[in-house]
């Protein structure tokens, strides 16, 4: 059904009509700010790169081709400009320990402990060199499925297994690291 | 250790966007949605510069036809050009494939900024 949306707001929007692109980004804009935030930890950031994202995909909307899932070609997009974005702002990544400060979206309390250890793990992933941190970030995001990942990455198959294997050791050796300090 | 990684990975929560974030979207999209504002043509630069370039050829060549230069050189210059450009043809030729390639070069610049 969402295919379908889709492809008749491209449709519009291609042929002249801006305000058609309104559908595609009420539909996304959950998914796309969800997987800016697994790449930065930082909400209003990850609002802004999502915007960044959806904007980029509006101007390059006459090179979907529609024999292709229009989502997967928007992940495509966001990841790159994702993947750009932690390059320019790297330095700003919070440290592990800022984790604790971290407070509940919304309801404004502090995390407990088992949340915080949570939020620890994440942001050791968004603190991994890049090509590991892309990885893991798009695969749990995608549900684990590494073809999804490999698409998203455009890269094959193995090479998304081998950053992962790769990653998650990194992961690992960082949080013991993190647990003896 | 990777299960609970996986289960913890796993579970990061889905955001829901600010409110105003579509609105910002929706903004950001129609300005790039409409067409560029037109470039004024900068008329009165290009008067002026044309006005200045034309007396300054007119006083040349005034100077230079009438073998008057007040010790400036010019007569000498005007020579020195009339012998180069006529005595060796190639460099007329290679000085208007300069002139062409540069008006190429403005040409591609403007196409490359409209896009």
């Amino acid at each position: 059904m969402s295919d379908e949306q889709d492809a008749a707001d491209v449709k519009r929007v291609l042929a002249g009509d801006a305000e058609a692109f309104e559908g595609i980004v009420l539909r996304w804009q959950g998914p796309l700010v969800t997987l800016a935030f697994r790449f930065c930890r930082d909400r209003h950031r990850a609002e802004e790169m999502a915007q960044t994202a959806l904007v980029k995909a509006f101007r390059a909307l006459r090179q979907w081709r529609a024999e292709g899932a229009f989502r997967r070609w928007l992940f495509v997009i966001a990841a790159n400009v994702y993947r750009s974005e932690m390059r320019r702002h790297r330095l700003f990544l919070f440290p592990l320990d800022a984790a604790r400060d971290v407070t509940q979206p919304g309801s404004g309390t502090s995390l407990s402990e088992a949340e915080e250890r949570m939020e620890i793990v994440r942001r050791a992933v968004a603190r991994l060199p890049g090509k590991y941190r892309d990885a893991l970030v798009l695969f749990y995001f995608h549900e684990m499925d590494v073809s999804e990942t490999a698409q998203s990455l455009g890269v094959a198959e193995g090479t998304i297994k081998a950053r992962l294997h790769r990653g998650r050791a990194l992961l690992e050796k960082s949080l013991r690291r993190h647990m003896r300090e | 250790m990777t299960d609970e990684l996986d289960e913890i990975l796993m579970s990061d929560e889905a955001l829901t966007p600010s409110s105003e974030f579509a609105a910002s979207v929706m903004h950001a999209v129609r300005q790039r949605s409409g067409p560029p504002a037109a470039i004024r043509f900068p008329w009165l630069c290009f008067t002026v510069s044309l006005v200045a370039g034309l007396a300054c050829v007119l006083v040349v060549a005034a100077l230079i036809l009438t073998g008057k230069d007040h010790g400036l050189g010019i007569t000498v210059m005007g020579d020195w050009i009339t012998t180069l450009l006529f005595a060796n043809p190639d460099v007329s030729v290679w000085a208007a494939m300069a002139l062409i390639g540069s008006l190429l070069l403005v040409r591609l610049s403007v196409v490359f900024m409209s896009e």
